[in-house]
């Protein structure tokens, strides 16, 4: 008999050799398989991800209206931001709404005893005197000017008023109104107005 | 012609002389049947008659007669397989060989005992091979028998395995083991193989759809999210801008106003409150006033509050939105507000 004088003579007359020869062949082989299912379980997961986005991506690809109601909306904005006044500070701003008001005021026949008007800011709380129903939120980029009038009472000379209010192309909300003997000759109005302004610097120049 | 239809002589069979082979019988019982290809190969290696050795090995029962060789003597198998066997299990014999002779001792169908003489045996080493073979009683032989004719089988009598065989025999069981064992993984392997393939493919093909998808899409979600957010944007200055129209206001209190004799003294809105003093010709008929207030269904929640004396001191709030037209209100009775 020729003694096993190589790896492969020895691998083959060695049984024991054989068989960690083999456990090892089925442990790395087994541990690659288990790997690479691992690593399908993950890429199966990926691919799912994949198709849900795909689907995701497919449906939007339909809705193409959203060009439209771009459009659209844009158009609605700037209808929005035009009822808003807009001068290129806030104090002439402030001036031109004084304008504005004597002018309708003026118009309408009727004299104001007292007109003030503050300016408040975003962050600043709306209210000041009038402090149980807070203001609507002032939408950032816009600040609030608020208008106290009072006026001695004629009746279709305040609905004039009101009407041009109304319909003016810059918006004056009436946010509280106080008639004191309407129904005597010597009534008294009183009229707190609030006016969106634009706080935008690159939207400049006069609005009115 | 004639020549070409006699019968041909059988030919003669190529065997190994006995006069070069070592003999010797292994006795393998006790030993479990599946050990017993390893039991009988490391009894060989440890008998090792030759530096290197073939083996000619004939399995019966629980016993192997293996003849042993000088590897380089060629591939042939001994001529002792190629004699016939004896007729009797037991039985003692001596076989002419190519060269001298070979006296064989039988036993139970297994050759127990061989050896080999250049020429045929004294009565000395006769008796000297049956009692080394421990012949049984009944066959003790005093002169030595004639011999047998030189073996001329074509195939041996017994069914032989060299030791290669014998181990690959045993490693039959390992083979089958190893080979099911290797499918079973390589059937695993090729699965996984073919699903990552397949996964792989279908994450590529998904990953280009979704690019030439995006193409699409992306001004899409643009133009979307710049929809959505000049909506919100929209919504909020439509709630900054928007209030009660006080004209309309006061025209629906005209309207709802009792009537008569009720005159307004003061009327506040403010936001979503109304505030009203009122002289009424009877401050006993209160439920009047605030039912005939409340019939529209826009003044709400009128109260009466503290106030100016001798005058209804009244608090509301609006409904949502503007007040009803008065074609609307049509079948409310009129009033006014004086």
């Amino acid at each position: 008999m020729k003694a096993a004088n190589s790896p492969i003579d020895e691998f083959r007359s060695n049984p024991r050799l054989r068989v960690l020869v083999y456990a090892c062949l089925a442990i790395i082989t087994g541990y690659l398989v288990l790997g690479l299912s691992d690593q399908n379980a993950r890429t199966r997961e990926t691919v799912a991800d994949l198709e849900r986005r795909r689907a995701h991506q497919q449906q939007l690809a339909e809705e193409t209206e959203w060009v439209e109601r771009r459009d659209e909306s844009r158009r609605v904005l700037a209808d929005m931001q035009a009822r808003a006044w807009s001068e290129r500070t806030a104090g002439l701003a402030e001036a031109a709404y004084k304008d504005f008001l004597n002018q309708q005021i003026r118009n309408a026949g009727l004299s104001a005893r007292e007109l003030s008007i503050t300016h408040v800011r975003t962050e600043e709380p709306a209210a000041t005197d009038a402090p149980a129903v807070a203001s609507p939120r002032i939408p950032p980029g816009f600040g609030l000017l608020r208008a106290r009038l009072q006026m001695d009472l004629k009746r279709d000379a305040l609905f004039l008023l009101l009407a041009t209010l109304q319909t003016a192309e810059h918006a004056s909300i009436v946010r509280r109104m106080r008639l004191l003997n309407p129904a005597q000759r010597v009534g008294t109005v009183e009229l707190e107005l609030e006016a969106l302004v634009r706080e935008s610097p690159s939207e400049q120049g006069d609005s009115r | 012609m004639k020549r070409f239809l006699a019968p041909r002589p059988a030919p003669v069979p190529r065997m190994i002389a006995r006069a070069e082979c070592r003999y010797r019988a292994v006795d393998l019982h006790g030993v479990p049947s599946r050990h017993k290809s390893r039991a009988l190969e490391a009894q060989l290696i440890a008998w090792a008659p030759f530096p290197s050795a073939s083996f000619a090995i004939a399995l019966r029962g629980d016993h192997a007669m293996v003849y042993a060789w000088p590897q380089d003597a060629g591939r042939d198998w001994p001529e002792s397989f190629h004699c016939e066997l004896p007729q009797q299990s037991d039985a003692l014999r001596i076989v002419q060989c190519m060269r001298g002779a070979e006296g064989q001792y039988w036993s139970e169908g297994i050759l127990r005992a061989s050896r080999w003489w250049p020429t045929l045996p004294s009565h000395a080493e006769w008796q000297n091979f049956q009692r080394g073979a421990q012949v049984k009683e009944g066959l003790w032989q005093e002169t030595s028998p004639e011999p047998l004719p030189t073996p001329s089988l074509q195939r041996p009598a017994l069914p032989l395995r060299t030791l290669e065989e014998l181990r690959a025999a045993a490693a039959v069981r390992e083979h089958a083991t190893v080979a099911i064992l290797g499918f079973v993984l390589a059937i695993a392997a090729s699965w996984q193989i073919g699903q990552w393939v397949a996964l792989d493919d279908a994450h590529e093909q998904i990953t280009r759809e979704l690019a030439r998808l995006q193409e699409v899409t992306t001004p899409l979600e643009k133009a979307r999210d710049e929809a959505i957010t000049n909506a919100v944007q929209a919504r909020g200055l439509a709630q900054a801008l928007e209030g009660p129209d006080p004209a309309r206001i006061l025209q629906h209190l005209a309207q709802h106003l009792p009537s008569p004799g009720v005159i307004a003294r003061e009327i506040e809105i403010h936001r979503n409150e109304l505030s009203l003093a009122l002289e009424v010709p009877d401050l006993n008929r209160r439920l009047d006033y605030l039912q005939a207030l409340e019939r529209g269904g826009w003044l709400q929640n009128v109260v009466e509050q503290r106030g100016a004396a001798g005058l209804l001191n009244l608090k509301m709030n609006l409904g949502e939105g503007q007040p009803p037209t008065a074609a609307a209100t049509a079948d409310q009775p009129p009033a006014s507000a004086q």
